[in-house]
Formats: structure tokens, C-alpha cells, sequence
């Protein structure tokens, strides 16, 4: 394949297309990393400020980690 | 009385890491309830917004074949309401968690910044030399919001608390605590 083949396949529909579903995995992927993060920081807080709330934000919080899980294995299902 | 509230009087169920047996947690003191209106009303606008860009995503093409097809557009979608979400979670465990505590023995102020900064500073209701309350600016002066700032002999000198709720109140509830605990004054 010729690198001018190589261009005008990158800037076809399809080219774009797969780059966009690229970008969009790995932007899924970091915000998985972030929201195990969170369910850490919430972790951490409850342990400094113990409240009656704890168990909502514990909750809130492995419910957004495991919806990033769901959702990127949905685009990978999907795209 | 609900945890969430901006200003809490003998919580129950309430402590903070460290705590001594002998001691009680008498007040919570968080940023005004008002401060959460910029970032509700963006979560907001965050939700209405696909209702406005999807149509116009969707309609994206190149040459014959939409960028967006409909299971990349629907997942990206997904996406958007999950940011949407994690975004209303960490202002609210921010609002929530950046709190003043006031105790029959000491005064802890906890400062949570992103996700992985916790900065925690407490002192006795001894070592409170100096307790300050400002309202300044007309939102301020309106809805009675504003800063405490107390002085200490500890080694962190200076606390300061920001955009509270009635701050002649926490003052004079600082103030009073410290009088019983030094009722001859500092010197």
C-alpha cells in the first residue's frame, strides 16, 4: 500500500470513523481509571468525616465506577 | 436534621478520624447552600445538552456515511450522562466533605482539592487566640454570606473558612467555646 493510499483511506469515512471510535476507547478507558479513583477518594472521606450519608456516597460512587465499566463494554459491543 | 445541610447542630452519628472517647462533635459548618447553584445549574445544562447536539452529530456525514453512526452517537450519548453524573459527584462530595468541625475540644478543618489532595488542620479551642467574621460584596451582603477566619497559637496559625452562611453566627459559636474553655481571656 502506497503512503498515498494510506491518506486518503485515513481521511475516507471509514479512516475518521475508526479514528473517532479510537479516541472514544481510550477517553473511556482513562474515565474508568478515574472513576475507580473516585470510589477511592469517597474511601478516604468517609473515613475522615464519618457521617449517616457514608453509605450513599460509598453507593453513588460504585454505581458511576461499575456504569463506566457497563458503558465501555457497551461501545465495544456497539461501535 | 438532614446531613446535608450547610450548618449542623449536634449531628448524630457524626465524627471524624481521630476522635476521642470524651469527645462530641457539636457543629458542622459547610459552604453556604447557595455556593451549589453555579455547579447544579451546569449539570443541568450538561443533561439538556445532547437533546440539542445529538440531532446535529447525527447529521454529520462524509461523503455518503454519517460519522456518527447511530451505535457510536447512543454510546456517546451514554458517555455524556456518565461525565454529566461524575461531574455532579465530585462537586457534591467537595460541598460535602470541605467542612469545619467544631468540637467541645477542638476545631478541624478539612480540605479535600481534586481527587487525590486531603489536607486535614486542627487545633484545640485553647490554643484559638483570634476569631474573625467578614461579609463583603453585595452577594455576599444579601444573602449574609461570608468567611470566618480564626487565629491560633498552634503551629498552623491561621484558619480560614470561606463562603459561610451567616458568619456573625459561627463566630460568636467559636467565640463562645473558647470562653469556656479560657474563661480568663488569653492573658
Amino acid at each position: 500500500m502506497e503512503i498515498t493510499e494510506v491518506v486518503t483511506h485515513i481521511f475516507s469515512a471509514e479512516g475518521l470513523g475508526t479514528m473517532v471510535k479510537g479516541f472514544f476507547f481510550f477517553l473511556q478507558a482513562v474515565y474508568l481509571f478515574f472513576a475507580f479513583m473516585v470510589t477511592r477518594q469517597v474511601k478516604l472521606m468517609n473515613g475522615a468525616l464519618k457521617t449517616p450519608a457514608a453509605p450513599m456516597f460509598s453507593t453513588l460512587a460504585y454505581f458511576h465506577f461499575l456504569a463506566a465499566l457497563l458503558i465501555l463494554f457497551i461501545t465495544i459491543l456497539v461501535a | 436534621m438532614s446531613p446535608f445541610s450547610s450548618f449542623l447542630k449536634k449531628p448524630e452519628r457524626t465524627g471524624y478520624q481521630g476522635i476521642d472517647q470524651d469527645e462530641e462533635v457539636l457543629y458542622i459548618v459547610r459552604k453556604s447552600t447557595l455556593t451549589t447553584i453555579p455547579w447544579i445549574f451546569t449539570f443541568i445544562l450538561l443533561v439538556i445538552a445532547p437533546f440539542v447536539i445529538g440531532p446535529i452529530l447525527s447529521k454529520i456525514k462524509i461523503g455518503e456515511k454519517s460519522l456518527f453512526g447511530l451505535g457510536i452517537l447512543s454510546t456517546t450519548i451514554l458517555f455524556w450522562y456518565l461525565t454529566s453524573f461524575g461531574y455532579f459527584l465530585q462537586n457534591l462530595l467537595h460541598w460535602f466533605f470541605n467542612a469545619l468541625i467544631i468540637t467541645n475540644k477542638k476545631i478541624i478543618d478539612l480540605d479535600f482539592h481534586g481527587i487525590n489532595f486531603r489536607n486535614v488542620s486542627e487545633t484545640t479551642l485553647y490554643n484559638v487566640e483570634d476569631v474573625t467574621s467578614t461579609v463583603a460584596g453585595t452577594l455576599g451582603t444579601i444573602f449574609n454570606i461570608g468567611n470566618v477566619h480564626i487565629q491560633t497559637a498552634g503551629e498552623k496559625s491561621e484558619f480560614e473558612f470561606y463562603s459561610v452562611q451567616d458568619p456573625s453566627q459561627v463566630r460568636d459559636i467559636i467565640s463562645d467555646l473558647v470562653g469556656t474553655k479560657r474563661p480568663y481571656g488569653n492573658n
